[in-house]
């Protein structure tokens, strides 16, 4: 009956404890027993086990962080449901929460400390004692930091595995703790410019969806990525609301949406860029909101491109520092001359050219014009497959308004010309008034969807103890690092921070140590020195595990059960190192002592929220807020200065992108000639069975997903391939196995896998083996940097072994 | 005891037999998971032979009970025989039942709590009361042969108990709504199998008893013959009408029989066990060639054993709400697997070796009980 | 009398599969099976498409025990294990269930599984709430439309946890509950209505 762990493991019912154990015996002996035959049915409760009830909040990863209640009998997990809330839209679970019951002590499950002791990638580890594991680690990051420096050391935390205190242990060692992520900002990058925002996360939420008439859901898979605000999305259109799903693959939210615009892979800045050359063409931008709140009435010199502008001096009103900002110019049709856009009386020209002290300046409107003249709808639909009159429908539609531009990001957020996609959602809104009021809006919503939020407070270390800056983000190590030498990862950051893993796996070989701490046996960990088992989010060790602002909550971790087998949460696995190390007296004495602290001397929205009245709540409570207005107060046009969107980006004119231009994707451009060796693009996603690899190893979703390719039946047909045959994908950078189905879901041209899962689920392969790691130099300016191009990859895939 | 109790045939039978006791009390101990069954495909070789016993014994008790009834003299010599085939039959068929039981433990409840709406329920019942019947009518024959009124009596009750026992194991069956393939059509093609399968039977066991009158060339054999062939057409007719009319109107049941996957089963019962035994028995030449009767009757056996199959498996060849993944099937590979092994959308099925190893010993005890059965009355009734 | 159905609207559902996995906590559902599992409906494998790209469709199709009115099931029940309560809800009383599938033959549904095997549970334990009987090797069963929730004036654990609102659970002899509400609405639809079960559960769009 005991379940094969992973290859090395100890057997996993050595490790139940007590009454656990006993229970477990008893009742596989019931099995076979005469008993339990003669016995078809017995209620559990004839048996009175004792159960407790404790609350916690789920993945992060996800983005659902969804607040639980949990039901432990005997020790162990035996239900988990929504913690009830009288606010429906924060009474949230889904499948993946379900799972843990058989999860958390599944075959996937990380049980000891371990050390390597075969050939990286073999899979062959010994346990060890955590008093051993600590020692090694303590000695082997005390030599690289002595011989090599302290941001000789990398040390990166991902939500994955953690509890959610914000980590100690690289800030306390000053290792270097990674820079940006490499994921799921592209689109950002070239949007929040405009707008004065981050880019990412929409500034209003997804209950702002029926007060819109028309939603555009751009590489958004909403209803698979974020189930549960799917209420959102079905709420929106029962009110009325028209669901256009811009996406390549024939996705969940494409099937209920209103409308699906099966798109060219890679070419959505094109199908945008149509869109504005038409609203353009047809006098359908919102002219008076095109006057009196953007740039486009601003003056542009024709030769540079420089935005004609007076600089002044700024003072910061609550530091006091002194700055310099330019104030922009606007021809002025009253006085024939260029004045400050915000000078009074002034009446702004939109369009034209005019001369002033030698130079010629035109409006960006006029400029944007000029640029947009050749993407035509016909040029847009040569480039993406789409009829230049669904293009033209949806542009009319949308200038319609009140509309709403929702990206995801995976789709085109995991190309090279991502930042071009973001830059044209910025510019249709801002020429159709369709940001910053009641139902518009862009930017990513089936996310946080509340206008609520704060910051708690962090643990408090001596002055100055932070990480070593990381020049380098992770998945720049590869191709040029040379200080790293040692490097430890909670959860599995090589697969997921970077693509191309045999470059990855280069980068592996060169560290003098490399530890990983994670739940689940996780693709890398058999490349690593040594593993350390952490705990799921149902686990603790104090009364309080792990805390967190979020979704307009703060919410804790309660305890539900000790910690499984030998794991220990991340705290205590950073807290043990550093005990190790000389450090152990700078972390707090316990995790309820973190928990208190992150409360201490509160902002006001915190205020009154102690570790006992969260106790009352069951675990979580709602910041202190205006919930009677769930949508919150609209967000305004504009966070910017100068009060207007300014979605001409004079500082990327050296990159020929004040204004998006299209850039075709650095692979699976049509005319690649790669394409004659490897004609398919490759498209990875999340689905509802993961997150990014986690629940791999989840026995109750194996029973609803495998992993597989999906290609549609045109191109398996001219492969012989068909459901269920094992298939080999490749590409010059490697290569894995994995099941295909046959999918018209999928468009000609393209292949499609969820990403992702545990090398043991690929017959020892990893789906990261064929990922494009070319990173666009351009994102290093971008405030996100650049982003992985995952699914601008290239594959062939043929029949496996043949 | 006889001696040929003691003879290596019958002591082969009682070893498979005791053989397949011991496999089924390992299907007691580790449930119905050690055969081919699944959620999509609930019933399966125990069922089929259930039908195929419960036809067997039909047959064979109508045939001895119309000797009887219709007072054909010149049959007499394989009454007795007919009975005990009847009797020893029709105590299989109630095996196959229980065997196919998952809480055999719990059966009692058939008693004291039976639902007599239930197919099942009219099925113990009329199992029980041919098992009676049988009993009585084979007493009668052996040890009252002074009183013919009684086995006339006896004979006149069994004779539509043999129609109304196969009928309801057709009910079993056809009554079960969710099933296309199980229609009303089944009760007659039951019947017309129960007539050729039981003669067949009987034809056999008469040549092996090597019963008078049905030597070469004698008349006897020469009316058997016959009408086995009579009874092989007319089951080939509704055979015919039911799959030609299937095809026309285009059921699913007839790509499945005709060239899918119960297709084999299918061909082989329409050549093997229909046109070639009614080739057979034509050449045979009015029972001049009793080894062609006799092989011709094994092959109407198999073949009507074949389609007992292919009828039983067409009712899960597929699911009515269909889609994908399908049905969870609820096997010990499905226990354990992945969804390639916990989910199908289309029955399949193939017997286990312990349930073809049951199976096999439920046809060796047939054949013990038979031997035993006759041999005994023999005895006593000289 | 007390009818309780189950709705599902069929827009609603995003095939998450969220209903199968709370159904399979609740009520202890061995591996290898599901009480309430999600179909792609005319496909082959879960999630597939119907249809030539781009012209395209998929439905999901929830499907469970029907709680018909005229349960085939329990008609054809040689010991009555199989009931019609007095909330509408079909049930098993397991003490009495023989294991011959007379009724997993009779369901149109495909709604029953059976234990085959000693019910195995990678979990290792048996999961779920404490006031659901325990189903032995031998014993069929299926949706109890959560007997023990309901009966406590509880939703059924899908309906509880279903996180696009697309489950409806109420009582059909209740003129004014949502669900006779959605039943009385033209485009309700039960499955497989041939066959004459008339299922209490039924389907909108």
């Amino acid at each position: 009956m005991a379940k094969e762990g992973t290859t090395h493991s100890l057997s996993r019912r050595s490790f139940v404890k007590g009454a656990g154990a006993l229970g477990a015996t008893a009742a596989l002996a019931g099995m076979t027993s005469t008993e339990g035959w003669l016995k078809p049915a017995q209620a559990l409760a004839d048996e009175a086990p004792a159960e407790t009830v404790a609350y916690t909040f789920h993945n992060m990863h996800c983005m659902g962080n969804c607040m639980l209640k949990c039901t432990a009998r005997d020790g162990r997990l035996v239900k988990v449901e929504q913690r009830p809330n009288e606010d429906k839209r924060f009474n949230n679970i889904c499948l993946k929460a379900i799972a843990e019951i058989e999860h958390i002590y599944g075959e996937g499950r990380i049980q000891t400390p371990m050390k390597r002791v075969g050939e990286r990638g073999s899979g062959e580890f010994e346990a060890i004692t955590w008093d051993e594991a600590f020692a090694t680690i303590a000695e082997q990051f005390k030599k690289c930091q002595d011989t090599y420096g302290k941001d000789a050391l990398w040390i990166q935390n991902s939500v994955e595995c953690s509890m959610r205190f914000h980590p100690i242990l690289a800030r306390v060692l000053g290792a270097q703790a990674g820079g940006m992520n490499g994921l799921d900002n592209g689109q950002g990058n070239g949007m929040g410019q405009a707008f004065g925002w981050e880019g990412i996360f929409a500034m209003n939420t997804i209950w702002d969806w029926p007060y819109a008439k028309t939603i555009i859901l751009t590489s958004n898979n909403m209803l698979e990525t974020g189930i549960v605000w799917a209420r959102g999305f079905l709420d929106a259109q029962k009110a009325g609301a028209r669901i256009i799903v811009v996406d390549p693959a024939y996705t969940v939210t494409a099937a209920k949406a209103d409308q699906w615009v099966p798109i060219q892979p890679g070419t959505d800045p094109a199908f945008y860029l149509g869109m504005i050359k038409h609203i353009l063409d047809n006098d359908l931008y919102d002219r008076k909101h095109v006057l009196a709140n953007t740039s486009y009435v601003y003056l542009v010199d024709k030769k540079t491109g420089e935005v004609l502008g007076q600089t002044v001096e700024t003072t910061d009103e609550a530091t006091g520092e002194k700055g310099e900002m330019k104030v922009p110019f606007v021809w002025d049709t009253v006085t024939k001359a260029p004045v400050a856009h915000n000078a009074q009386g002034a009446k702004p020209a939109l369009e034209g050219e005019f001369k002033h002290d030698g130079h010629t300046y035109v409006t960006q409107f006029t400029l944007l014009k000029e640029q947009m003249a050749e993407y035509t709808l016909d040029w847009a639909e040569g480039k993406t497959g789409i009829p230049a009159a669904t293009i033209a429908q949806v542009a009319e539609e949308y200038a319609a308004g009140p509309s709403i531009i929702a990206n995801g990001v995976g789709g085109i957020d995991k190309y090279y010309n991502n930042d071009v996609a973001g830059h044209c959602y910025a510019v249709i809104a801002s020429l159709t008034g369709n940001y910053g009021k009641r139902g518009t809006g862009a930017g990513f919503f089936h996310f946080n969807p509340t206008p609520y939020n704060a910051g708690l407070a962090d643990w408090p270390l001596p002055e100055g103890m932070n990480p070593s800056p990381s020049p380098l983000n992770f998945y720049d190590l590869m191709e040029k690092d040379d200080k790293v030498h040692a490097a430890m990862f909670f959860g599995d950051i090589p697969t997921q921070k970077a693509a191309n893993w045999n470059k990855t796996l280069e980068w592996i070989d060169k560290l003098d140590f490399i530890c990983l701490a994670d739940i689940y046996h996780s693709s890398v960990a058999d490349y690593v020195d040594m593993i350390l088992p952490a705990c799921s989010k149902f686990e603790s060790v104090d009364e309080i595990g792990g805390m967190r602002c979020f979704n307009g909550y703060v919410m804790s971790n309660q305890k539900i059960l000790d910690p499984l087998f030998e794991a220990k949460p991340d705290f205590y696995i950073e807290k043990g190192i550093a005990e190790a190390m000389g450090y152990g007296d700078l972390f707090p004495k316990d995790t309820v002592a973190y928990a208190a602290a992150q409360l201490e001397n509160p902002i006001p929205p915190v205020a009154g929220i102690t570790l006992d009245t969260l106790k009352e709540n069951m675990g979580a409570q709602r910041l202190n807020a205006d919930w009677d207005n769930p949508l919150g107060p609209e967000i305004g046009v504009s966070l910017l200065p100068s009060g207007r969107q300014e979605p001409y980006y004079e500082n990327l004119l050296k990159h020929g992108q004040a204004f998006p231009q299209w850039e075709e994707p650095c692979e699976v451009g049509v005319d690649n000639p790669l394409r004659k060796k490897y004609p398919l693009q490759f498209n990875q996603a999340r689905t509802r069975f993961r997150v990014h690899s986690v629940y791999s190893a989840s026995k109750w979703i194996n029973e609803l997903y495998e992993p597989h390719i999906e290609l549609n039946p045109v191109d398996a047909d001219e492969r012989g391939l068909k459901t269920g045959d094992m298939v080999e994908v490749f590409n010059d950078r490697g290569s894995f196995r994995v099941k295909a189905y046959v999918n018209n879901s999928v468009r000609p041209g393209s292949a499609f896998m969820a990403e992702s899962s545990f090398r043991k689920y690929l017959d020892g392969t990893l789906m990261q083996s064929v990922s494009n790691d070319k990173m666009n130099p351009r994102g290093y300016e971008l405030p996100f940097g650049p982003m992985i191009p995952f699914n601008d990859t290239l594959i062939e895939v043929k029949k496996a072994g043949a | 005891m006889d001696k040929t109790l003691k003879n290596p045939l019958t002591i082969a039978l009682a070893v498979v037999a005791a053989i397949g006791v011991g496999v089924w009390i390992y299907q007691l101990a580790n449930g119905l998971g050690i055969t081919g069954m699944d959620n999509m495909t609930s019933w399966g070789l125990y069922l089929a032979c259930f039908m195929f016993f419960g036809g067997v014994a039909s047959g064979a008790l109508a045939i001895a009970a119309s000797i009887e009834v219709f007072n054909l003299d010149a049959w007499k010599p394989i009454q007795i025989p007919a009975a005990v085939c009847a009797i020893v039959c029709i105590c299989c068929a109630g095996i196959c039942v229980l065997l196919d039981i998952g809480g055999i433990q719990r059966v009692w409840r058939m008693i004291v709590g039976l639902n007599i709406e239930s197919p099942l329920a009219w099925d113990m019942l009329v199992i029980t009361a041919s098992i009676v019947v049988d009993a009585l009518f084979l007493h009668a024959l052996c040890f009252k042969k002074d009183d013919a009124h009684r086995a006339g009596i006896i004979a006149r009750i069994a004779l539509p108990l043999a129609v109304l026992c196969v009928a309801v194991e057709a009910w079993v069956f056809g009554m079960q709504v969710a099933k296309e393939a199980w229609g009303a059509m089944l009760a007659p093609v039951f019947v017309a199998s129960a007539l050729d399968s039981g003669l067949a039977l009987v034809i056999l066991a008469c040549l092996a008893l090597k019963v008078k009158g049905l030597e070469a060339g004698q008349d006897l054999l020469g009316k058997l013959a016959r009408l086995l062939s009579v009874f092989v057409a007319v089951d080939f007719f509704l055979i015919f009408c039911e799959i030609a009319t299937a095809a026309y109107t285009g059921e699913s049941l007839a790509g499945l029989v005709l060239t899918g996957s119960l297709a084999p089963l299918f061909w082989v019962e329409v050549i093997c066990g229909l046109v070639l035994p009614f080739c057979m028995l034509a050449a045979a030449g009015n029972g001049k060639n009793p080894v062609m009767v006799a092989a011709a009757s094994a092959l109407v056996l198999v073949g009507v054993l074949c389609k007992r199959c292919w009828v039983l498996l067409s009712g899960f060849a597929f699911a009515n709400v269909s889609g994908g993944s399908g049905v969870t099937l609820g096997t010990v590979a499905a226990q354990t697997g992945g969804v390639a092994q916990v989910w199908t959308q289309t029955g399949s099925y193939l017997p286990t070796i312990p349930e073809a190893v049951i199976a096999v010993a439920v046809f060796a005890l047939a054949a013990l009980g038979f031997i035993v059965v006759y041999r005994l009355l023999a005895q006593k009734a000289s | 009398m007390t009818r309780l159905a189950i709705a599902i609207d069929q827009h609603r559902c995003i095939g998450c599969n969220t209903c199968s996995l709370a159904c399979k906590m609740q009520n202890n559902v061995p591996d290898g099976m599901l009480w309430n599992r999600i179909l792609t409906e005319d496909a082959s494998f879960f999630d597939e498409a119907k249809g030539t790209y781009p012209n395209l469709s998929r439905d999901y199709l929830p499907l469970a025990c029907q709680h018909c009115e005229n349960p085939a099931c329990m008609k054809v029940c040689p010991t009555g294990a199989t009931y019609k309560d007095e909330m509408g809800r079909v049930e098993i009383d397991y003490e009495k269930c023989i294991g011959c599938r007379m009724c997993m033959a009779a369901c149109p549904y495909n709604a029953r599984v059976f234990n085959w095997n000693a019910p195995a549970r990678s979990a290792g334990f048996g999961y779920g709430d404490s006031r659901v009987p325990e189903r032995g090797m031998g014993v069929m069963e299926k949706c109890t439309l959560c007997k023990e929730r309901t009966d406590a004036g509880e939703e059924p654990m899908c309906v509880q946890c279903c996180p696009a609102d697309a489950r409806v659970f109420g009582d059909l002899d209740d003129p004014d509950s949502e669900i006779s509400k959605l039943r009385r609405n033209g485009n309700a639809r039960v499955l497989l209505e041939e066959m004459g079960t008339k299922p209490q559960v039924f389907y909108v769009k």
